[in-house]
């Protein structure tokens, strides 16, 4: 389960200070598919990266699955990400000097997974999102459709325990971008774990369960 | 960090270098262009405490003098190891006259056909020859001769300071050192017409290049222990040897400067880099690469970099100093010709030594070291989020 407690974030800026999240409390039952929907400015990125480790709150606790992320040292924190996390985001995920299937292999040699496990993994990965023609690629080769399906392959590579997407479709045309949902939805299952996604698309927000309405900073009742 | 992931990272770093080709050239470029040039410039400093070496040491005293050696003892036993040559040479004071003229001196009896080989002093005879075997002939310095109204062929007369024979002698030639030691108060002349075969005598030992005199010293003094002293050019040319000394400070001083602005180079360009590819650093961060891991990629990718453009430019460095010291050195002599440590020759032989040739690339790579940190410490404080956000 992931846990968020009276989480407040603010941000000083040449505005003066903008209050992103203001007192949160939410929790997601684990295995979720969860979305994260509001207007731009809402709030939906910095509370993915607070849940991500990303962005230390002001105030407030978030525990992943039973670990009080913030209170970890950082190298701490970075291993708890390596095990147990995979963030897609909106774009520019790949590494530019890796090819395709290095990107998909990063995490798993992170996580100590290497030789013929590796291997075997990516390739798996690579027949699932239908691109093993490009595994010796380099990024700038790709489509931005693909780039996200590789990004995507390579976030649930070491079978996290949560997914974190920050708006995964929106440099993308509506039916690619619900067919890397619909991925998502898929691999996320494969692998048993926790989807949640930040997004604008109506569509995509019928296919979650539970949605998360935020509006400056704030929850709105959920609709699921 | 075990073994395996230094592996892994140090591939990650080499894919980035592979992958940034043009860049990593231009940075390249800059590192190969410092350490060539720097290898040069310090072979060229060699060459030049070489030449003032060479000039003074070969004029006439040798890198090592011996003082009243007996007659057990020959020339043939002092050619040790790293000996190029042994020249044996009697020294006689006296008074050389001409007419009414006089000049205290201390003449030097000398073996010509030898001398000859091994100093220069006949490349600065201004007038006639040298002196030759069995005649009774005098080389006498410019400065002696205008005090004795001498000339080539003119007759002079010399009175051993200890009462025996006395000499007379025939100007074979005149010389001109800007010396001030070899341009007054000594004249030479054939060891055999002075009749010193016999008795105590002095040598000057010359070695061959890159010997230390100090280590054929010990050797002379193990091999006679405490009997007889030896010195080397350095004790009798302090000023020669602080020269030098000054010369390796100066360069050392000029390498580190070098280097210094080079690395401060690198450092922005790799800053530059990094902003460039900030956003990736940010998705590494975020897939759980830590602070230790993220600062060994930036050095890895330093080293690379640094060691292939060290290397290469190491070996353009010895090329251009063996072209340079194959193809007649650089002739300086426009600019040292009234300068007395170039008094035989101004052309300089660039030569690679350990300090030459290992200074500047040593240098590079531990500035370059350096340099890295701040970048990678730039890194490691920013926050993911804010990494992600900025571009």
């Amino acid at each position: 389960m992931i846990q968020m407690k009276g989480v407040t974030k603010t941000f000083a800026s040449g505005r003066g200070i903008i209050t992103a999240l203001k007192k949160v409390s939410l929790s997601i039952d684990t295995g979720r598919f969860v979305a994260i929907t509001g207007k731009s400015g809402s709030g939906k990125s910095t509370l993915l990266n607070c849940l991500g480790g990303l962005e230390p709150p002001d105030e407030g606790s978030i525990r992943c699955f039973g670990t009080p992320i913030y209170s970890l040292q950082r190298r701490q924190l970075s291993l708890f990400q390596r095990h147990h996390m995979g963030f897609v985001f909106q774009r520019g995920n790949l590494l530019s000097y890796l090819t395709v299937e290095e990107n998909i292999g990063l995490p798993l040699a992170l996580n100590g997974i290497t030789g013929k496990v590796r291997l075997h993994r990516i390739n798996e990965l690579l027949d699932r999102i239908g691109l093993r023609s490009t595994a010796r690629a380099l990024p700038h080769e790709l489509s931005m459709g693909e780039a996200q399906r590789i990004s995507l392959a390579r976030a649930v590579a070491h079978s996290p325990k949560l997914l974190i997407a920050d708006e995964p479709t929106a440099s993308l045309d509506t039916e690619t971008g619900h067919r890397i949902v619909e991925l998502m939805r898929h691999l996320g299952r494969d692998v048993d774990c926790t989807v949640i996604l930040a997004t604008h698309d109506m569509d995509i927000t019928n296919i979650a369960d539970p949605v998360i309405d935020l509006k400056d900073g704030q929850l709105l009742e959920g609709r699921k | 960090m075990n073994l395996k992931a230094i592996f892994f990272w140090s591939r990650v770093a080499f894919s980035f270098l592979t992958q940034s080709g043009r860049a990593t050239m231009a940075l390249s470029i800059m590192v190969v262009t410092a350490v060539s040039a720097l290898i040069f410039l310090s072979a060229m400093a060699v060459g030049v405490n070489d030449a003032m070496l060479r000039n003074t040491v070969e004029l006439f005293s040798g890198h090592i003098v011996g003082y009243d050696l007996p007659d057990t003892i020959g020339p043939e036993d002092l050619a040790v190891k790293g000996v190029k040559g042994v020249l044996k040479r009697v020294f006689l004071p006296g008074v050389l006259s001409h007419d009414d003229l006089g000049q205290s001196l201390m003449i030097c009896g000398i073996m010509p056909d030898r001398e000859q080989i091994f100093t220069a002093l006949k490349k600065r005879i201004i007038a006639g020859n040298y002196p030759q075997n069995n005649r009774a002939e005098i080389l006498i310095s410019q400065l002696l001769a205008e005090a004795l109204n001498a000339q080539t062929g003119t007759q002079l007369t010399f009175k051993p300071k200890f009462p025996s024979e006395v000499f007379r002698l025939t100007v074979s030639g005149i010389y001109q050192t800007h010396i001030e030691n070899l341009d007054r108060g000594i004249a030479f002349m054939p060891l055999d017409s002075i009749g010193g075969k016999n008795g105590p005598w002095s040598t000057a030992v010359f070695l061959n290049t890159g010997v230390s005199p100090e280590k054929v010293i010990d050797v002379y003094q193990q091999k006679w222990p405490g009997r007889y002293r030896f010195e080397s050019w350095s004790t009798l040319m302090p000023d020669l040897s602080q020269l030098i000394d000054l010369e390796y400070l100066s360069m050392g001083i000029v390498i580190l400067l070098v280097f210094g602005v080079v690395a401060i180079g690198i450092a922005c360009s790799f800053i530059i880099f990094i902003i460039k590819n900030m956003r990736e650093y940010g998705i590494m961060k975020a897939m759980g690469v830590t602070d230790g891991e993220m600062f060994f990629v930036i050095v890895m990718k330093v080293v690379f970099m640094n060691a292939i453009a060290s290397s290469i430019g190491l070996l353009l460095g010895c090329l251009i100093t063996y072209v340079v010291s194959t193809a007649g050195g650089i002739d300086l002599t426009a600019f040292t010709s009234h300068n007395q440590y170039f008094s035989v020759s101004g052309v300089i032989y660039p030569r690679l030594t350990e300090f030459s040739l290992l200074g500047p690339p040593v240098t590079a790579f531990l500035f370059s070291l350096v340099a890295a940190v701040w970048p990678a410490t730039l890194l490691s404080r920013k926050k993911t989020a804010d990494i992600l956000r900025m571009i």
